[in-house]
């Protein structure tokens, strides 16, 4: 895949003649039809956000618990 | 939202990277409809009987109207933080993009390109995120936006293929429907995970244990000290000199970049090169970039930025010399290679020395201000360029008035002094106003 790239800075529109040829040059090479392309990245774009998501839920209710058990304990010192 | 940061270290990984997650992310996805628009044309021309030099004027004025939004961008982002500008912004590419897909003619194509993709596209990328990746780190603020940055690198890779295969099973419609779709799909949770500051969550920069002393925890932002040069408004970064190194580095940036975005396979044609070699050329040069982008900005958090900026105009100089030097064919592939290892690595060095120059008070509206003159220098090279071609019948004259402005670039990056106005090494108490030499 990343023989696909292609020139990006400031995300300038890229050349179509040549994002055609790539990809006609590569796909019987790499035996790389729609489905294989499609269906992965579909995979990975939606599941991306999902995963972050759910991962910085779990990040924030740690710290959440973390705090609330530092508050008992400041408690506990106090009494 | 707000809380008081804690004074202990959190257990697991640094909220921040998840921030950093979410924009190399929207790099990544937003990257499709700017980058995989050229796949359309020959749809376009048929469906709508409109000339490429049609579509081109489009293009080149979505690119300029992006270049102008910047510097608004990066106002708003100041303001009212990066979480609802990027959001936001990631809705308006989204509905753009799904409209594209209904545009009926050429005018309602342009009127959806130019107004909510291209200004959307700058609420995506580098000017906000780098904004809100530097109130996230200090120390690994090369890094983190470095990694941030190469979301758009990678999302040329997958998401401009993906695009093209989707045009090959169904109808452009549907593909611009389909990315319009995810854009808009993932906005609502880029939204839950981006915080503008780890204020927000009760957290300090880098996941620290807390303030290392009594200055950063009182400093105005409530971030940590900031440098002698910061700013209030805007404006104010002009009076001194550093803004100006920057500016003039990134407008040669923007020369050089934007004049071989679209002149490169021309050039290869020109000097008997087939479109085929300079392809893999360009393939090379992007897939030796992203490594670079990525060591750059790790290898920038532990030296001075300046000199890596130095190295970076001056290896990419040094590219554009083998062009002229050595025989065409030999010289392509030393040019992908050369010029591959500095292509994006001066965006994280810009991004962060702003930050730890002027303060990140304003991060976003200077870092606009410079990707406008990047941008700028880039259209007015891509004609020029074009001028010096038809004039002489060659690209050579370009180069070496590229390679000049690429020295001087370096140069003047290398003056810069980063130890006497950088928030890395001297830093302004916030109390007293007095600066003091970091040990």
């Amino acid at each position: 895949m990343p023989a696909l790239a292609v020139l990006a800075h400031h995300s300038e529109p890229s050349d179509p003649r040549l994002l055609r040829w790539v990809i006609d040059t590569l796909e019987p090479m790499l035996g790389l039809g729609p489905a294989v392309v499609i269906i992965p990245v579909a995979i990975f774009v939606v599941a991306f956000p999902i995963v972050l998501a759910g991962l910085a839920l779990r990040s924030r209710r740690r710290q959440r618990e973390a705090d609330e058990t530092d508050g008992d304990l400041d408690g506990r010192l106090a009494r | 939202m707000s809380a008081e940061p804690r004074s202990r270290k959190n257990s697991g990984i640094y909220y921040g990277w998840y921030v950093i997650g979410a924009m190399f992310f929207m790099a990544l996805i937003g990257v499709g409809p700017r980058q995989g628009l050229g796949l359309f044309f020959d749809r376009w021309t048929d469906e709508f009987g409109v000339s490429i030099s049609m579509l081109s004027l489009m293009v080149g004025v979505g690119w300029l109207v992006n270049g102008i939004a910047h510097p608004f961008v990066g106002n708003l982002t100041d303001r009212y933080g990066g979480r609802i500008v990027m959001s936001v912004s990631m809705v308006v590419v989204g509905v753009g993009s799904f409209l594209m897909g209904a545009a009926a003619n050429l005018w309602m194509l342009a009127l959806v390109y130019v107004p909510l993709v291209s200004v959307g596209m700058a609420g995506i990328l580098f000017v906000p995120a780098s904004a809100v990746a530097s109130r996230w780190f200090k120390r690994q603020r090369g890094t983190a936006i470095s990694v941030l940055t190469s979301g758009a690198s990678v999302g040329g890779m997958l998401m401009v293929p993906f695009m093209a295969y989707m045009l090959d099973v169904v109808d452009w419609r549907v593909a611009w429907m389909v990315v319009g779709g995810m854009l808009l799909g993932a906005s609502p949770l880029l939204w839950f995970v981006l915080r503008n500051n780890p204020r927000e969550l009760g957290l300090w920069p880098d996941g620290d244990d807390g303030p290392a002393d009594a200055v950063a925890a009182t400093s105005v932002t409530g971030l940590g000290r900031q440098g002698p040069l910061a700013v209030d408004r805007w404006q104010t970064a002009y009076r001194s000199s550093p803004m100006w190194v920057l500016t003039l580095g990134y407008v040669v940036c923007g020369i050089t970049t934007g004049s071989i975005a679209v002149h490169f396979v021309p050039y290869a044609v020109s000097v008997g090169i087939s479109v085929k070699t300079a392809a893999l050329a360009f393939a090379l040069l992007n897939l030796i970039n992203l490594a670079a982008v990525l060591t750059t900005g790790v290898i920038s958090d532990r030296m001075l930025r300046k000199n890596l900026l130095t190295v970076v105009y001056g290896v990419r100089g040094l590219a554009f010399v083998a062009l002229v030097v050595f025989p065409p064919g030999v010289g392509l592939w030393v040019f992908a290679i050369v010029g591959g290892m500095s292509w994006l690595a001066s965006v994280p060095q810009v991004g962060a020395l702003t930050a730890e120059i002027y303060g990140i008070q304003r991060a976003g509206t200077l870092n606009g201000m410079l990707t406008l003159v990047h941008q700028v220098g880039g259209a007015l090279a891509v004609f020029g360029a074009g001028l010096i071609f038809d004039l002489s019948g060659s690209y050579e004259p370009f180069f070496i008035v590229a390679a000049a402005t690429l020295v001087f670039a370096s140069l003047v990056s290398w003056v810069l002094r980063e130890r006497a106005c950088s928030v890395r090494f001297v830093e302004a108490d916030s109390q007293t106003g007095l600066a003091t030499e970091n040990s």
